[in-house]
């Protein structure tokens, strides 16, 4: 599943140690996800949202196979 | 979920680690002649030493908040949990081909009693899988 993580996260202008702290992961995992090469839970995925202060669609764009 | 507690269990279990370590290695140096002194020997010593290295691990942790944030941090990532969980699913699957390999060679070299003893501890092992997926399927 892709997502819009790097982007939003260099709108906000922080860096990936600065997320993965807020969110309480590590710094891989904010890698990896941007790496479309891990996809988040469900838990996370709202508490990028929420982060990022948008809904949960505007963050993981699903791909019907 | 409680992490000083979880350090705490985690000490306790290292102390747990290096002692057994010690006494099996005293034990070896008694009793080496009758029951493979070599082997028990080598347990005792790696006993010991991972008993040790993860106390001193632990209680350095648990002595420095940022180190135990640092913990925290990796002991509930999802990510490492999932590495986790796969690694121990390839292992399980690694472990039942190379025993299935096992059992094969030693049919052909007329090895009975080592064929029969990888055999049951792989279907002891295809039981347990089996047990917990019931288990599981009852829970969730």
């Amino acid at each position: 599943m892709e997502n819009r993580i790097k982007e939003l996260r260099k709108q906000k202008n922080i860096t990936q140690e600065n997320l993965a702290d807020a969110l309480s992961v590590t710094r891989q995992t904010i890698i990896s996800l941007e790496g479309g090469r891990y996809n988040a839970s469900l838990q996370l995925a709202y508490k990028l949202a929420k982060f990022f202060g948008v809904k949960i669609e505007d963050v993981f764009i699903f791909e019907e196979e | 979920m409680d992490y000083n507690k979880k350090i705490r269990q985690r000490i306790i279990i290292s102390a747990v680690y290096a002692v057994l370590g010690i006494a099996i290695t005293i034990s070896a140096n008694i009793f080496g002649d009758k029951v493979n002194g070599g082997y028990m020997y080598s347990l005792g010593c790696a006993f010991t030493i991972l008993g040790a290295a993860l106390l001193v691990k632990f209680i350095r942790i648990k002595r420095s908040p940022e180190l135990m944030r640092k913990f925290e941090v990796s002991a509930s990532d999802e990510r490492n949990i999932m590495i986790a969980d796969k690694a121990r699913v390839y292992a399980f699957g690694a472990y039942s081909i190379c025993a299935a390999l096992a059992i094969v060679v030693f049919s052909i070299f007329y090895m009975q009693r080592e064929a029969l003893i990888v055999t049951c501890n792989l279907c002891a092992i295809v039981l347990l899988y089996l047990l917990f997926t019931i288990i599981l399927r009852k829970k969730y």
